[in-house]
């Protein structure tokens, strides 16, 4: 069932009716790594020390290794026999403290509480456990504060100074590294604030040019929305991933204020290149009143085409479509019979237990009542 | 193959980008179609990078936090039953050493909606996490609005 990859995220945005399909991309927190290897540590603080011996202060010249995790995180729970060995090893050395966050809030609940799972784990967890405050203190001020998303996450500390951050998996080599003397935090922050600033450019890069093309086109201005479509293209960071979505749109706008030649003039090439957005584009043209049959056959072509090439997916889909669209030609008997073949197999994969979920009693309804108004015009 | 569904026999979609989604693992989008005058399909589609997992809805003790759907309370429709998932891959994780129910690629959750009138827009919030193999990224809550005509 390899389908998705030809179709990649495209094929969700492609859908449907022009106007309805909103992109907006969310404010970006810009000032989110206000954190940083080479800061001094937030302060620590905690709801319950489930395990352990609390830290009152900080020795001088030890490695305090503040571990971020939930009981709902599979790959943390991984690295925790490690931890725990980690620990044990360099006892003397190294405090390990496990920071239990993102546990609940109002939308999400975990399965199991902290303290059930740190008794499940036993010495496998044999280190400092500590929960976050019900304000999430630690998951803000230190995790999303150092613009950290994922968990597992590593924070070693030295004399109130972050001297890494990172996968735990990493851990091992940092701590020789750092045990040598040779760590150079300095080096280690600019690296950090490089890729941040790589994030926010990609981000930002996003916004400045996906908000114009709206923008244009809720102007109604499609010289400028078409011109900021190619500029858009031509970046290729960007047009790699929304060259598609840029083209369908553009199709979509060409159709409903250009007329039929135009979009057709468009639309041709490009599905040419195998862009995907196919069944989308076909969709689009069947649902338009009024046009040439040259026009709504295109549209079955590529509907055709599309099934032959994922034969994994449920034909009865593709016929339903392409009935649509011999009926928007005006072609019924067509129309009738690609419906019955679609309902024929539909009722037969039914009985076989065939793509289950995704065809059944109601797609049979729907067809019915289609077929009922394709047949009042034979 | 379930893309073809969601294009194919959707009436109506909307999406709703929150974040930058160019850095996310997944991305949600949503759809419905009507079923009858007064019942219609919503489909709730995450589309899931290589190598993460979206949880189903039923998840044992000590497992991710599972998927779960909620539909506002509205007088112009209601919900009929519970949210249906397809048949989650249901592996041994290693990760959660335990046997857990998940999606890779894409998944689309359905709900089956009563209709009180002719145009309504159901709204409700999706909260999932995903994990790979390395990391989980923390449970969010992703709101829609989904215009049935």
């Amino acid at each position: 069932m390899n389908c998705n990859a030809k179709f990649g995220r495209g094929i969700i945005l492609a859908f449907f009716l022009g106007s309805f399909i909103s992109l907006s991309f969310g404010a970006i927190a810009a000032d989110s790594t206000i954190l940083n290897v080479g800061d001094k540590i937030p302060e620590l603080k905690y709801d319950k020390w489930l395990k352990g011996t609390p830290i009152k202060e900080y020795e001088k010249g030890r490695l305090y290794i503040f571990e971020f995790w939930a009981t709902w995180c599979g790959p943390c729970r991984q690295a925790m026999p490690h931890l725990s060995e980690v620990a044990a090893k360099y006892k003397d050395k190294i405090t390990v403290v496990g920071i239990d966050i993102w546990e609940n809030d109002e939308n999400h609940h975990a399965t199991i509480t902290p303290e059930k799972f740190v008794r499940m784990m036993g010495n496998n967890m044999a280190y400092n456990v500590a929960t976050d405050t019900k304000d999430q203190w630690m998951g803000n001020h230190w995790m999303k504060a150092a613009g950290q998303e994922g968990i597992p996450c590593s924070f070693m500390v030295r004399d109130g100074i972050i001297l890494w951050i990172g996968h735990p998996i990493n851990l091992d080599s940092v701590i020789d590294v750092v045990n040598s003397g040779k760590y150079d935090p300095v080096a280690v922050r600019e690296e950090f604030k490089k890729k941040a600033t790589e994030q926010e450019a990609q981000e930002a890069a996003m916004h400045r040019i996906m908000d114009p093309i709206d923008s244009a086109e809720k102007a109604q201005d499609w010289t400028k929305e078409f011109q900021l479509m190619d500029d858009a293209k031509k970046d290729t960071s960007f047009g790699k991933y929304w060259g598609g979505y840029l083209d369908f749109k553009k199709f979509m706008v060409l159709l409903n204020n250009f007329g039929e030649d135009k979009a057709m003039a468009f639309v041709k090439p490009w599905q040419a290149t195998k862009p995907g957005y196919t069944l989308s584009t076909a969709a689009v043209i069947f649902q338009k009143k009024g046009l040439s049959r040259d026009t709504y056959m295109y549209g079955v072509e590529l509907v055709k085409v599309a099934m032959t090439s994922q034969p994994d997916a449920p034909p009865p889909f593709f016929q339903e479509l392409i009935a649509s669209g011999y009926a928007a030609a005006g072609d019924y008997k067509t129309a009738v019979s690609t419906l019955q073949t679609a309902m024929d197999g539909a009722n037969e994969a039914i009985k076989e237990g065939k793509y289950k979920g995704m065809v059944g009693p109601d797609m049979i309804d729907k067809m019915q009542k289609e077929m009922t108004e394709y047949k009042s015009h034979l | 193959m379930r893309h073809i569904f969601s294009v194919a026999a959707f009436l109506l979609a909307a999406v709703t980008m929150t974040h930058a989604q160019i850095l996310k693992p997944v991305m949600w989008s949503y759809g419905a179609k009507k079923i009858s005058a007064t019942e219609a399909m919503v489909f709730l589609k995450a589309t899931i990078d290589d190598g993460w997992h979206v949880y189903s809805q039923h998840v044992k003790e000590g497992g991710p936090v599972p998927t779960s759907v909620k539909f506002e309370k509205s007088p112009d429709y209601l919900p009929v039953g519970k949210t249906a998932e397809p048949k989650p891959i249901v592996r041994m994780e290693p990760t959660f050493n335990m046997k857990v129910g998940f999606y890779e690629k894409s998944v689309i959750f359905q709900q089956k909606i009563k209709l009180k009138k002719g145009q309504v827009t159901v709204q409700g919030s999706v909260n999932y996490m995903t994990c790979n193999d390395k990391q989980c990224l923390p449970p969010e809550n992703v709101k829609f609005n989904i215009p049935i005509n």
